[in-house]
């Protein structure tokens, strides 16, 4: 993992820990994907992304289901 | 390029009128008769204040406006038909057809007989005395007529009585001293230091400083309020006695903290004679701290940068050039990086320190001419939870109240917060509240001021564990669910009836009772229910906080627990309640109101909302990114990462005020173009490529907008140093990059402001002018601005309670590094000490220091006034320690003033979850004795040599040049 890499799952993780209450991991996912996209420059979602696609196993339930959510909007952007 | 001066606003020096006792605000008004006029006025004002204000003048000595009155001095008695005697006018109060004579032949003799008394005991120095010309006492002799003093000037006398020169910034002249205790009343009912008091009786009174100590060595915080209540020259800035009378002033607003005093800036040609706090100001009231009263010669300090300078690389010296040069190399720089590493790989930051209409235009140029949204400011690194906290609960980021709101709180919370050291104007506002009876809880790790100083005692002291705020406010706020001290009302109305439900049933839960967290927080449950019954008990209660609640890995959420505990108790939208984040550079509200984040456009609106950008982009004849981009943290890593390029700072000192100090440098030294504009060398700026030299808050025009969302206007009263006000750089920067900015003058900018921002569509230099100040949102609906917040709805319709899971950090103490740094600043020194370094504030505070607990000092063999190394799992840096109960066991502190102490050497990267504002308040640490500067301290010591020799060869360059 990069350093930058390294960096944003930890952030991520963060994120999700404290949005989370009691919640699924879809549901936290969800709220991770949604703070991602207002606050974070689309390169660092980029990143986490191809992190999270080259590594799915690494990353934590919500986070990997934030990382389908990002994909979700980008693909539905795209069309 | 020429600098637009402005002379309509200086206006003749005069001594600012005085009423002679306070207003009175009653509903019932009073008529009667002085001196044949017909007078009304409301009932309770002294016949003193309403004469003066009927414009009829009542010779005095002891009282002043600014205080309660007195009645020692026998100059203002009048004569009151029916009345026997003659009472004094100050402390006469009005009544109903009551008949007054100010000036009969009885009064008349009887003043002059007082004055006679007072000048037998008086130098008759008045042609080499300081206040020649501007002194109560000389006045009042010719206004009595004094012509003789029959007692001759040979009997026992206090003229031989030695000066205090103690005090940098005023001196005290005892000899000249009538011992009106203005001085003394000064310090107690304005100030609440209680520092001074009238020793001896009778003939033998005379004022002492703290048990006869000089004043530097006593109590005295040197604010300036007794120099201010002085009639005479007994107490007189050490500069008016260097230069004498001004000739003029202008009405400014200080640069220093958020509380953003108001000032009158009093000159001779374009030197400042004195900085004197103005009496109709709206944030101050005529009151001032040792840093906006004294501590401007900064501005003046031969270390100003005066010239352009440019280099290749930093290892270069510098190179002065003429501004075309300097910001054509700058422009081009940015432009062949952009070419070589794409359009995103440059950014900016704007400051806190700078006017409103120079952060707006910073983010201008970064969004239109760098085109994009790499833009961010310094209070990313301090008060960025606040943004989203309550943004998120409450609709809108800023605070909900007025200054002056805390007269109506009858419970004051202060959590993180050190109001007498880093807010001491507001810190006398409310310490006068709490004097006359108000509660007060106090969460702080330490034991700050305000926990116990003369005549004020906080109720409750929640001493927590660093990094445990959450936890504790959690646990408050579940004392008051399940005790059942909501405001149902409130809630009812005012908040959202769902996400109320699902916090509710949250914060109920037991494992947030006191009693479960007291393991987590380290105070007791008892402490903690005591506390939030006496908050929400309390018909109006206030919250104050600080950078003690958004500088944490959970800063964010402690935002929005504090903003539900303030809704659920109904604490909202009237005056003495609120929510009240109390800022830490005199800009940070408006630097954030001015679109500095990367993700917001002025007024706060996201980015990707396309008709806020859409009108952005009409009105600035671009397109703009929809995305965020980058947040200094962000901005930061990437640089060290290689990906990110050049960087445009204005006002500000990342090397020394942002975390993990090795990171930032090494970042800074990765970077292809750094362009800092700034006074001084400062830190950051011994990485630069470009040097643009700044302007201090004296050399330009524009406004800041304090704390309480108060928009201020700040006034040029000397040309910039280097000729260019800072916008004015930022427009020269802008139309060499090739996007044009032409603006005359600040007005216009404001104008371009004002038309983009709904909250802010009413403000205007022409308001400015007319009501002195303004609180946004300022609009149509709200054309004189508004004060109290939320009164009848929120900006988001109703309120939102968000759930606030207490995530610890994960920055712990261990076997390595077990005890807690957490940091802070103090009184006299100002964030990063650039400018207040640079003043003789520096013989307050010369150095920072490491505070620890006599047991953790023990264990270690760390003795007070000794070297001892603090290190983090980042870095390591050498202080001098002081052995105090004022921090827990297990604690550590110290402040950041400095920037050969290091302490974000120490401090790490972690931060808060939401905006990435840093841990700067929990770093584990280990304090060992030492005998040497750390490492990094010996690096920083030869790299800043090099540095300043860097600069040397530029002079002497600049020096052989025919």
């Amino acid at each position: 993992m990069s350093v930058q890499a390294d960096k944003l799952v930890r952030m991520a993780e963060q994120i999700s820990a404290n949005v989370a209450v009691d919640d699924d991991s879809e549901r936290v996912g969800e709220r991770l994907a949604q703070h991602m996209q207002r606050f974070w420059d689309p390169r660092m979602r980029a990143e986490f992304l191809s992190h999270a696609r080259a590594e799915p196993g690494a990353l934590s339930a919500p986070l990997r289901a934030a990382a389908r959510c990002l994909q979700e909007s980008e693909k539905s952007a795209a069309t | 390029m020429a600098s637009t001066g402005s002379v309509r606003y200086w206006k003749p020096y005069r001594r600012a009128d005085d009423l002679g006792t306070p207003a009175v605000h009653s509903d019932v008004s009073v008529s009667l008769e002085i001196d044949g006029q017909s007078v009304s006025v409301p009932a309770g004002t002294t016949v003193m204040r309403a004469a003066i204000q009927a414009g009829v003048s009542i010779p005095k000595l002891c009282a002043t406006d600014s205080q309660e009155p007195f009645g020692s001095c026998r100059l203002c008695v009048v004569e009151i038909e029916g009345r026997k005697g003659y009472p004094a006018s100050c402390t006469t109060e009005v009544a109903e057809g009551m008949r007054v004579s100010t000036q009969t032949p009885e009064v008349a003799k009887l003043r002059r007989n007082v004055m006679e008394l007072y000048i037998s005991d008086h130098p008759l120095d008045c042609l080499t005395c300081p206040t020649n010309g501007d002194c109560e006492l000389q006045d009042m002799a010719g206004a009595v007529g004094l012509r003789e003093v029959r007692y001759g000037y040979d009997g026992e006398n206090h003229l031989s009585a030695a000066k205090d020169t103690s005090n940098e910034y005023f001196t005290f002249d005892p000899s000249k001293c009538i011992v009106c205790s203005r001085c003394v009343r000064a310090c107690d009912e304005i100030q609440g230091t209680h520092a001074l008091t009238i020793d001896g009786r009778g003939f033998a009174s005379r004022i002492a400083a703290s048990d006869d100590r000089s004043f530097f060595d006593s109590e005295c915080v040197s604010c300036g309020a007794c120099v201010q209540a002085c009639p005479t020259a007994t107490l007189a800035e050490t500069s008016l006695i260097a230069l004498g009378q001004p000739e003029h002033y202008a009405i400014t607003t200080c640069a220093y903290c958020g509380v953003g005093c108001s000032f009158r800036a009093e000159m001779k040609g374009e030197q400042v004679v004195r900085m004197v706090p103005n009496k109709d100001g709206h944030a101050n009231h005529g009151h001032s701290c040792v840093k906006g009263r004294f501590a401007f010669g900064y501005a003046t300090h031969p270390d100003r940068i005066a010239q352009p300078m440019i280099r290749e690389s930093i290892r270069e010296p510098w190179r002065k050039v003429d501004w075309e040069e300097a910001v054509r190399f700058a422009a081009d720089r940015i432009r062949s990086v952009q070419q070589q590493h794409g359009p995103l790989s440059v950014g900016g930051i704007t400051s806190s320190r700078c006017t409103n209409e120079e952060t707006y235009l910073v983010q201008k140029l970064v969004r239109a001419a760098f085109g994009n949204n790499n833009v961010d400011t310094c209070a990313r690194v301090c008060h960025s939870p606040t943004g989203y906290g309550l943004k998120t609960t409450l609709g809108e980021s800023a605070g909900t109240q007025t200054f002056d709101s805390v007269e109506d709180a009858d419970v004051v919370m202060v959590i993180g917060a050190n109001p007498t050291d880093a807010h001491p104007v507001f810190a006398s506002q409310m310490k006068r509240r709490l004097r006359a009876g108000a509660g007060l809880i106090v969460a702080d790790p330490r034991v700050i001021d305000l926990v116990r100083s003369p005549h004020v005692q906080a109720n409750h002291h929640l001493q927590l564990r660093p990094g445990t705020n959450v936890a504790l406010i959690n646990a408050m706020t579940h004392v008051v669910v399940s005790e059942g001290l909501e405001d149902e009302a409130f809630v009812e109305a005012r908040c959202e009836r769902e996400s109320y439900a699902d916090w509710r049933e949250f914060i109920a839960r037991p494992e947030h009772a006191p009693e479960n967290l007291e393991a987590v927080t380290g105070v007791p449950a008892a402490e903690v229910r005591a506390a939030a019954r006496l908050y929400a008990g309390a018909r109006n209660a206030a919250i104050y906080y600080g950078l003690g609640v958004t500088e944490h890995s959970q800063g964010s959420t402690m935002v929005m627990g504090i903003a539900n505990l303030a809704m659920v108790t109904g604490n909202l939208g009237r005056p003495g309640t609120g929510v009240n984040p109390l800022r830490g550079q005199n800009n940070v509200q408006g630097a954030c109101d001015m679109g500095s984040f990367p993700h917001e456009l002025p007024g706060y609106r996201h980015i990707s909302d396309p008709a806020v950008r859409g009108a952005f982009e009409s009105h600035w004849g671009v397109s703009l990114l929809p995305e965020p981009g980058y947040r200094i943290p962000n901005m930061l890593d990437a640089a060290a990462n290689g990906e990110f390029k050049a960087l445009y700072v204005q006002g500000e000192d990342l090397a020394q005020s942002d975390p993990d100090t090795q990171h930032v440098t090494a970042a800074l030294s990765a970077l292809d173009c750094l362009i800092v504009q700034d006074i001084f060398l400062n830190e950051t700026a011994k990485y630069a490529h470009v040097l643009l030299p700044g302007s201090t808050f004296l050399e330009k025009n524009g406004t800041f907008t304090n704390a309480e969302r108060r928009i201020s206007p700040v006034r040029k009263v000397m040309q910039p140093v280097a000729g260019l006000e800072d916008w004015e750089v930022t427009c020269a920067l802008s139309n060499a990059l090739g996007y044009p900015m032409h603006y005359e003058h600040p007005r216009e900018i404001m104008a371009e402001i004002a038309a983009l921002t709904p909250t802010f569509s009413g403000v205007s230099y022409e308001l400015l002018d007319r009501r002195s100040s303004v609180q946004w949102p300022c609009n149509a609906e709200r054309p004189e601005g508004t004060e109290i917040m939320h009164e009848e709805t929120f900006p988001i319709g109703k309120g939102h309670f968000a759930p606030t899971p207490y995530v610890a950090t994960d920055e712990r103490s261990t076997r390595k590094y077990p005890l807690l740094l957490t940091t802070g600043r103090i009184l006299s020194q100002y964030n990063v000490g650039a400018q207040t370094r640079r003043t003789g504030n520096v013989s307050w505070h010369e150095e920072d220091r490491l505070e620890i607990h006599p047991q953790d000092a023990e264990l270690r063999g760390i003795v007070d006034g000794k070297w001892v190394g603090i290190s983090s799992r980042v870095g390591e840096t050498v202080l001098r320690a002081v052995v105090t109960e004022n921090v827990l066991p297990g604690v550590v502190y110290t402040t950041f003033h400095h920037p050969e102490s290091g302490a974000n050497v120490v401090t790490t990267e972690n931060s808060d979850w939401a905006t990435n504002c840093p841990e700067y308040k929990v770093t584990a640490v280990q304090v060992v004795p030492v005998s040497e500067p750390s490492q990094w301290q010996r690096r920083h010591a030869d790299f800043s040599g090099e540095q300043d020799a860097l600069m040397r060869t530029a002079d002497r360059d600049e020096a052989t040049t025919p």
